[in-house]
């Protein structure tokens, strides 16, 4: 992973983003099991990022609506870590996620909010 | 203030397209009355709430305990605030987003609790915690989304 890395939240639902304010909303970037799946794309021309979420998409039988784009520095300042496992190939996850003591809950979504007001909404056309 | 606190008791083993026949053949003089009263903008949220329970089933959880007390929270916001985006948390749980333009927001998780998560981003600070939901609006969430719209 490089200092200048960039990860991609794709978005398969339009309750996840809000286009009239440009902004990926905090939800999208909730963990699940501890973690929220995201894939590296620095470096990549627009072509293969859509290329990953296509891929992404036909199992879920849908292709992204989009993404939140996020610099490492980006996810490091919220608290959490790239951990990338190349299952798919440029496939990782955000961890470092709270998940015990009181309001659990809550301090996800204080990263979470943190996450969303940095990320970049990339909007993908049909 | 309108509180359609109707015989939706949750039971288990209720279905989300059980309430969303239910809630089709809802009282529609009261949903003209809340769209005259509370405005275009609070209907559409009503409706995205309603919406929400095809959303459901994507989520880990399948409940619709907290589909209902976001309802009550929808319906229990006090003029003067628009009415929030609505989704869904990875937990089944429903999340109310008042989002500003400048990146701003305050985001409110509605579980099977009378405890809801928050979150905000403000211009000036941020804040996050739980706090209580009762009878009435939340008046904490009230204070934060005055200080969210403040400088508006």
């Amino acid at each position: 992973m490089t200092a200048m890395g960039l990860v991609a939240r794709f978005l398969f639902q339009k309750r996840q983003y809000s286009p009239k304010k440009g902004i990926v909303k905090p939800g999208a970037f909730l963990p699940r099991v501890g973690q929220t799946s995201v894939f590296e794309i620095s470096d990549l021309p627009e072509v293969d990022v859509r290329r990953i979420g296509a891929a992404v998409g036909m199992a879920r039988g849908s292709n992204p609506l989009g993404r939140g784009q996020l610099g490492t520095r980006d996810v490091a300042a919220a608290g959490l870590r790239f951990e990338r496992d190349d299952v798919p190939p440029r496939h990782g996850n955000l961890v470092g996620w709270p998940c015990e003591g009181e309001e659990v809950k809550a301090r996800c979504k204080a990263i979470a909010a943190e996450l969303a007001v940095r990320a970049v909404l990339v909007l993908h056309s049909p | 203030m309108f509180l359609l606190r109707s015989q939706e008791t949750v039971h288990g083993g209720t279905t989300s397209s059980n309430v969303a026949n239910r809630t089709a053949a809802g009282d529609r003089s009261v949903r003209e009355a809340i769209r005259q009263v509370r405005g275009e903008h609070y209907w559409s949220a009503y409706l995205d709430l309603i919406g929400l329970l095809e959303d459901v089933e994507e989520a880990t959880t399948l409940d619709i305990r907290p589909l209902i007390r976001a309802r009550i929270l929808l319906e229990s916001l006090p003029n003067g605030f628009p009415p929030p985006e609505i989704g869904i948390d990875p937990d089944g749980e429903v999340a109310f987003d008042w989002i500003r333009s400048n990146r701003t927001l305050v985001s409110v998780s509605i579980g099977v609790t009378d405890d809801l998560s928050f979150a905000a981003m403000f211009e000036d600070g941020t804040a996050h915690g739980v706090i209580r939901l009762v009878d009435v609006f939340p008046p904490a969430l009230i204070d934060m989304l005055q200080r969210l719209y403040r400088s508006e």
